[in-house]
């Protein structure tokens, strides 16, 4: 009985449909008719529409009774929508009334309230399926900001540069995941499954299944194995039609769980393992000081058109950042300076990139200076020489430098000693010498270390001189001395 | 990327949604929605070059380290008490019985129904490198590598005997028809050559080689089979026939081919069967490696100081020497997958002699090998594993030592992972791994493997008769602590 009331109750989101075509085709006949060209419409036409739109509604408001009272729907939505829902279906009731009475005065004015009623009524119906925010969530900025859109609703605003050692795990990194995945079906407005993803107590209190997550326990907490079934599964979270968390958000929340799920603490605190950090430094805006982030989608087609008319490999390093990593070396030497130039298109995307064993010459490095992020670089086996190495100047992201079997000596060394993140340099059957090397390790160790020490010195020693402030005031004012207990006082006491 | 590209992964899901529904149904509108269902990650890929082959994976999960592998398959089960795990408790027991509260209870291999005995290790270790890593001194070249080696001491495995524990070693499970590794990082990442198989298999021959390893070890399993491991013959030429007969020249073949690929074409539209498309694929790449195999195999490029890094005789004899030298060549023309095996470890009886024989035929190509990819930068991206598929007992078994699964040596280097850690330990006999968080089953070996690579070992799948299946099943834990 129960199963069967809700079945019937599942019908609503179909039968509301009716009678908000009828009431709106009515009003709009009606206006239509105001106009002279139009037919106005006769009295036994108006009644049985009428008849048709109050049916419509009142069956709809009861179906959406038995779906509120049976279904998994609750919150302010719900109460809002169901209000304005029942008004409706009175007004459509009343309306039938009027026509049956004739009482043309009083028509006109209802059957603009009625519209409206249903309007209102259909707004909260959808917030509740699509979500509050369904139709601000891509709106501009400026407008949704007058709008008093809440920052966690607009789309694309939750990747806030943020410092390791101050952002809350949860507060800044796992709940605004939430927010925009969750909190739409689970929160104040609407909580299905009496379930709010709001709050980190609400999720630990749960649902009608119980807690959210267990602290620590990835493969036994609820959200997760909801989170995990296949996509067409029908207990998988968010569900098919919904937005889906990306596999990187997937891996935040499971990295919280596993770390206990700690409602304070900041991400420095948790220590988070290597691939999540890389993750946090994606989502946290490290290294995103210069430029916006190109576009993911346009860079890769541009990549997959060069790919097949350089005939090189090319292909992405990351789920959802655009960075690529480029590999001429199959193509020997039929890529050259020339070839070199057309890839440089892709320059500031490039964060590996193997020339090795290619005809690329000192000419052609000048196009490596558009490539901001190179992490990367292969130049083995090339026709290289020194006079080349003075273009990798702007590489500053540069790592991992292979020069082996190339014409280059302790010369060209010196040019890499700016270089403020290099760590690996292959020189094998070059003409750089043991000395040669050995200098520039050392620029590139002792002296970078060194400076960091003496900037963590001066660093140091502003705080200590912040904490021995003291005040003198000299001679001039008087000692104030406060006895304890003050005198006289012990004896007054009884 | 050409309409027909018999080398793309993806070609077989868009022939359904295209030709198919299209073609055989009226339900036109209905094959459109399904064909961009089937795989709507296919818009957002960056396509490969034509004729290389592209993974499922449109992108790697995390940021990779490793862009290849090769795998030293020390074949029989090198004793870890005696290269790389010294056990002084061990020694000081030699000859007395094995304490039973060890090993009550535990799988034995030939040992079943015996006195169990401790043999000690005759042999001396010494601290090697900077890192001060121990390792035996019958494997001094390994020695040099010291730094350059992660040795893992706590890996353990499932399978007590030889073919099933290559089995699992190589596809997380003995069940027949599972994929091994190798293919799974084929049909994860692609192949970058396009004129060499993305996995190749070199078998060393040499003295003490006397145990078959089945060719089941490389099999694609439930993949396509064109992702399975390509035996190359180390003696010799490495693929027979490779080259024309007389009056045939290239560009005759190259028609042959081409007919043969469009004959194919219609078979394969009208029956849909992917491994017809690994048959056009492979006639191809066989078509490529008339060029690049004698390429490959021509040694005469490499110096004499290369050679006799390596200690290499004679050029294409068969030795472990050669195919490390040509494990190198390989991956530097753009193979994924290259697994060097070396029989001989299974030392039942004649311990000494026999392992200082198989050291001696093993030790100095290994370690030439991690330092040719070192000093060419090569072992930045490429991962390095020199392990068996178990160890040997503490126990002794005659002269020698038996199987043994509850712990065993390896050791990984390039790619990341951190050189001169020993990762994991032993109890004090050498019997049983610690639970320190730092043991390693072969699902975690593999996890870890996969890792290197940038891909999560959970999100690498392929559905098969229903089930999603993955290389580490339903387990794996990444070690992410050997990485630096």
């Amino acid at each position: 009985m129960e199963n069967l009331l809700l079945i019937f109750g599942r019908l609503h989101p179909l039968v509301v449909h009716l009678p908000i075509g009828i009431l709106l085709l009515l009003a709009l006949l009606e206006l239509a008719g105001r106009w002279s060209r139009f037919p106005r419409l006769g009295e036994a036409q108006r009644t049985a529409v009428l008849a048709c739109g109050a049916a419509a509604a009142v069956m709809a408001a009861g179906l959406g009774w038995l779906l509120a009272e049976r279904g998994d729907f609750s919150g302010t939505l719900l109460d809002r929508h169901r209000l304005l829902g029942f008004l409706t279906a009175g007004g459509a009731i009343a309306l039938l009334v009027v026509q049956g009475l004739r009482w043309q005065r009083v028509y006109a004015p209802l059957l603009a309230l009625t519209v409206g009623l249903i309007t209102a009524a259909g707004h909260y119906g959808g917030a509740m399926v699509h979500g509050e925010h369904y139709l601000t969530e891509l709106l501009p900025g400026k407008w949704q900001r007058a709008l008093g859109v809440p920052p966690s609703a607009m789309a694309g605003v939750r990747e806030l540069p943020l410092d390791p050692a101050t952002a809350q795990v949860f507060a800044d990194v796992v709940h605004p995941i939430l927010e925009q995945r969750c909190v739409a079906c689970h929160g104040e407005a609407k909580s299905q499954g009496d379930l709010r993803m709001d709050s980190w107590e609400a999720m630990l209190l749960g649902g009608k299944h119980g807690a959210l997550f267990k602290p620590g326990d990835v493969a036994g907490s609820r959200m997760i194995q909801r989170m995990l079934l296949p996509l067409d599964h029908e207990e998988r979270m968010p569900p098919k039609t919904k937005p889906q968390l990306s596999d990187e958000e997937l891996m935040l929340i499971e990295w919280w769980v596993g770390s206990g799920a700690p409602r304070i603490g900041t991400v420095a605190q948790a220590a988070p393992p290597p691939e999540v950090a890389d993750i946090l430094a994606e989502r946290m805006g490290a290294g995103r000081e210069e430029a916006p982030r190109p576009d993911r989608a346009a860079v890769l087609a541009q990549a997959a058109a060069l790919s097949a008319q350089l005939g090189i490999e090319i292909r992405p390093l990351s789920v959802d950042a655009p960075w690529l990593m480029v590999s001429a070396r199959l193509q020997l030497k039929q890529f050259g300076d020339a070839q070199l130039v057309t890839l440089a298109a892709l320059g500031p995307v490039i964060h590996w990139l193997d020339l090795g064993e290619t005809a690329v010459s000192d000419a052609g490095l000048a196009q490596l200076s558009t490539m901001s992020e190179l992490r990367r670089l292969q130049l083995d086996r090339t026709a290289v020489t020194d006079a080349g190495l003075a273009a990798l100047a702007p590489l500053a992201r540069l790592e991992s430098l292979n020069l082996f079997g190339t014409a280059v000596t302790d010369g060209g060394l010196v040019a890499l000693e700016a270089l403020p993140r290099l760590r690996r340099l292959h020189v094998w059957q070059t003409q750089v010498t043991p000395a040669g090397a050995q200098a520039l390790a050392k620029e590139q160790t002792d002296a970078r270390r060194i400076r960091r020490w003496e900037e963590e010195i001066a660093a140091r020693e502003r705080m200590i001189r912040a904490e021995q402030f003291e005040v003198t005031m000299g001679e001039t004012f008087p000692a104030v001395k406060v006895a304890f207990p003050p005198p006289g006082e012990e004896k007054a006491a009884p | 990327m050409s309409d027909f590209d018999p080398t793309n992964l993806r070609h077989h899901q868009r022939a359904w949604s295209r030709r198919t529904f299209l073609g055989k149904s009226a339900q036109a509108i209905g094959a459109l929605a399904l064909g961009s269902l089937l795989d709507s990650r296919l818009l957002g890929a960056a396509a490969a070059p034509a004729g290389r082959w592209q993974g499922i994976l449109p992108s790697p999960h995390f940021l990779p380290r490793a862009k290849r592998i090769i795998h030293l398959c020390m074949a029989g089960g090198p004793s870890h008490v005696d290269l790389f795990d010294p056990k002084p408790e061990l020694n000081r027991l030699d000859g007395k019985p094995f304490p039973e509260s060890f090993t009550k209870g535990q799988q034995l291999a030939q040992l079943q129904n015996t006195v169990l005995l401790a043999r000690g290790s005759p042999y001396t270790f010494s601290r090697c490198g900077l890192s001060g890593q121990i390792i035996s001194d019958l494997l001094p070249h390994t020695q040099t590598i010291a730094d350059d080696i992660c040795i893992v001491r706590s890996m353990h495995t499932e399978q007590i005997n030889h073919d099933p524990a290559h089995a699992f070693m190589n596809a997380g499970s003995i069940i027949k028809g599972r994929p091994s590794m190798g293919s799974w990082l084929l049909y994860g990442l692609g192949s970058e050559a396009d004129n060499l198989p993305g996995y190749i298999v070199l078998m060393s021959n040499g003295p003490g080689a006397d145990q078959p390893v089945s060719a089941r070890q490389w099999s694609a399993g439930f993949l396509p089979s064109r992702f399975q491991g390509v035996q190359f013959y180390s003696k010799g030429a490495p693929v027979h026939y490779v080259g024309n007969p007389d009056g045939v020249c290239q560009s005759t073949q190259r028609q042959v081919i081409d007919e043969i690929a469009r004959l194919n074409g219609f078979q394969e539209e009208e029956s849909l069967d992917p491994e017809i498309q690994t048959r056009i694929a492979q006639y191809e790449l066989a078509f490529k490696m008339q060029a690049s195999v004698p390429e490959l195999a021509d040694l005469s490029s490499e110096p004499q100081s290369i050679l006799d890094l390596y200690g290499v005789k004679q050029p294409g004899d068969g030795s472990f020497a050669s195919n490390c030298l040509l494990a190198r060549r390989l991956i530097e023309r753009g193979t994924r997958f290259v697994q060097l095996y070396h029989r001989g470890w299974d030392h039942h009886g004649d311990l000494d002699p026999r392992l200082r024989q198989v050291c001696k035929l093993t030790d100095q190509p290994a370690a030439a090998l991690v330092k040719d990819l070192k000093q060419r930068g090569l072992l930045e991206d490429t991962l390095v594993i020199w392990g068996g598929e178990f160890g040997r007992t503490p126990m002794g078994q005659g002269s020698g030592r038996d199987h043994h699964i509850n712990a065993f040596s390896i050791w990984m280097a390039g790619a990341g992972i951190r050189g001169g850690l020993t990762w994991g330990s032993t109890d004090e006999l050498g019997y049983r791994f610690l639970k320190d968080g730092q043991e390693m089953h072969v699902h975690d070996l593999h996890a870890t493997m996969l890792a290197t690579f940038g891909i999560d070992h959970t999100r690498l799948v392929h559905r098969y008769q229903g089930r999603d299946f993955r290389l580490t099943d339903v387990h794996g834990k990444v070690a992410t602590g050997i990485f630096g």
